[in-house]
């Protein structure tokens, strides 16, 4: 069953006194383990697709439905439970809990459920897994760009959730650590069933994914074998075009 | 003529026929290349009238596994690299490399095309990035540089995966290169008055 599923999803946002679309008519659908990799360049809507995945930002048109249930009509509570549970995510600008080391940090979810030393051994095991178990013992101000963003994904991965969106996970990551972590979130679909949307800015992020598609000006673009509709519809061509009463 | 090159240089690592090297030149270079078979046979009969490869001949103590004759019946015929062979091969590797020249269908439609033909340009580069997707797909799971983390990988494999990203560079560039044309030309819709009338003759 389709795990998550957008259709018809648009965003508009005001810049200055001209508005911007940010995301036009997005189809995605998205199944327990499936590995996505979205790839756009600076403002193509990367990081608004994954924000009205995951339910932080409402469509300003289409369905966002997770699990059946449509976004829109859950309240904003059971919306933010979702994100505590379900629907793991990795944005760029995380921070870790003040005060906290980053092995406190990632255990701080299972804190409630296991023994203290429990949820530290457990969170232990997936800094490791993504390669910053060294740091474990580190404060947010000690930790590289790249070490920063794989504590937010153990963060994230410590919930088992069933849904991850992941924002640029590679960012600032050299080549070998960059493959690590795709391994990992490969593994983790994969093994797990988890499914990932993952945003990228360049193709040798794309390989381990199980599909992949281009964003650009809020519109994805997929393989043939994907693209449901036809690209004529996208803007500037003939369509388009004609349809704004511009000659061709 | 790098094909010629490369053929003495699968038979410099170790003797083989034609078909075998076909096999090993896809599995080392990748399907970038989109290798045409025949050429590694005319590369054959090339070299071995320069004398830098020779046939073996049963003299040499030599048989081929299994199947002796190639599936039209004729006997197949297992080369090695002469002496000389070897030493062209090294020459080869220490000069300089050669660029290709960028020749692609688009770049002459945009070259000889006209304002009025912008949406059907814009079409073309969503469809050329969607075919640059489609390639990219191709090479997933296989391409990457995880076989570096693997404990000791043979530099085979990390010269496959160097030759093999060498066109994932290429088509995500290309990938850049349609997105910056085609935002180009979506500010000259917007801006009908921006570009200067042809003048007329």
């Amino acid at each position: 069953m389709t795990l998550l599923s957008l259709a018809g999803v648009t965003k508009r946002y005001a810049r200055g006194y001209r508005e911007v679309e940010a995301l036009a008519c997005i189809e995605l659908d998205v199944e327990p383990g499936d590995f996505v990799a979205i790839w756009g360049g600076s403002r193509s809507g990367k990081t608004t697709l994954l924000r009205v995945a995951a339910g932080i930002e409402a469509p300003d048109a289409g369905s966002v439905v997770f699990d059946g249930q449509d976004l829109a009509v859950r309240s904003r509570r059971a919306r933010a439970r979702l994100l505590l549970t379900d629907i793991g995510c990795v944005w760029q600008t995380g921070r870790i809990t003040r005060g906290l080391s980053v092995l406190d940090h990632v255990a701080l979810p299972r804190f409630k459920q296991r023994t203290h030393a429990q949820a530290r051994r457990e969170a232990h095991d997936v800094l490791e897994r993504v390669g910053v178990a060294a740091s474990a013992n580190a404060r947010w101000h000690e930790l590289s760009d790249g070490e920063r963003t794989r504590v937010a994904l153990a963060h994230a991965l410590i919930r088992r959730p069933r849904l991850l969106l992941a924002d640029e996970p590679t960012a600032n990551l050299n080549m070998i650590e960059r493959e690590q972590v795709l391994g990992v979130l490969r593994s983790v679909a994969d093994e797990a069933g988890v499914a990932i949307v993952m945003t990228a800015p360049d193709a040798p992020n794309l390989l381990q994914s199980h599909r992949l598609m281009s964003l650009d000006g809020g519109r994805l673009i997929k393989p043939r074998s994907e693209q449901r509709g036809t690209l004529i519809d996208f803007p500037g061509t003939r369509a388009t075009s004609e349809r704004a009463g511009r000659s061709g | 003529m790098s094909v010629k090159y490369a053929v003495l240089g699968l038979l410099a690592q170790r003797r083989g026929y034609g078909y075998d090297l076909v096999q090993r030149f896809e599995e080392q270079v990748g399907p970038a290349w989109q290798l045409n078979a025949g050429a590694i046979y005319v590369a054959l009969d090339k070299l071995e009238q320069e004398g830098l490869v020779r046939p073996l001949t049963p003299e040499d103590g030599e048989t081929p596994p299994r199947r002796r004759r190639t599936v039209r019946g004729a006997p197949r015929v297992i080369y090695e690299a002469t002496p000389e062979g070897l030493e062209r091969f090294e020459d080869w590797m220490a000069t300089g490399s050669s660029m290709s020249p960028l020749r692609e269908e688009l770049h002459l439609k945009l070259a000889l095309s006209q304002p009025r033909n912008m949406p059907r340009l814009i079409e073309l580069t969503y469809e050329q990035e969607q075919a640059c997707l489609e390639r990219i797909e191709q090479h997933r799971g296989t391409a990457g540089f995880d076989e570096l983390l693997a404990a000791n990988p043979p530099w085979s494999a990390v010269a496959s995966v160097m030759v093999r990203d060498a066109e994932i560079a290429h088509l995500q560039a290309t990938v850049e290169w349609l997105r910056r044309i085609r935002e180009a030309m979506r500010w000259l819709q917007e801006r009908p008055h921006a570009l200067r009338a042809p003048s007329s003759r």
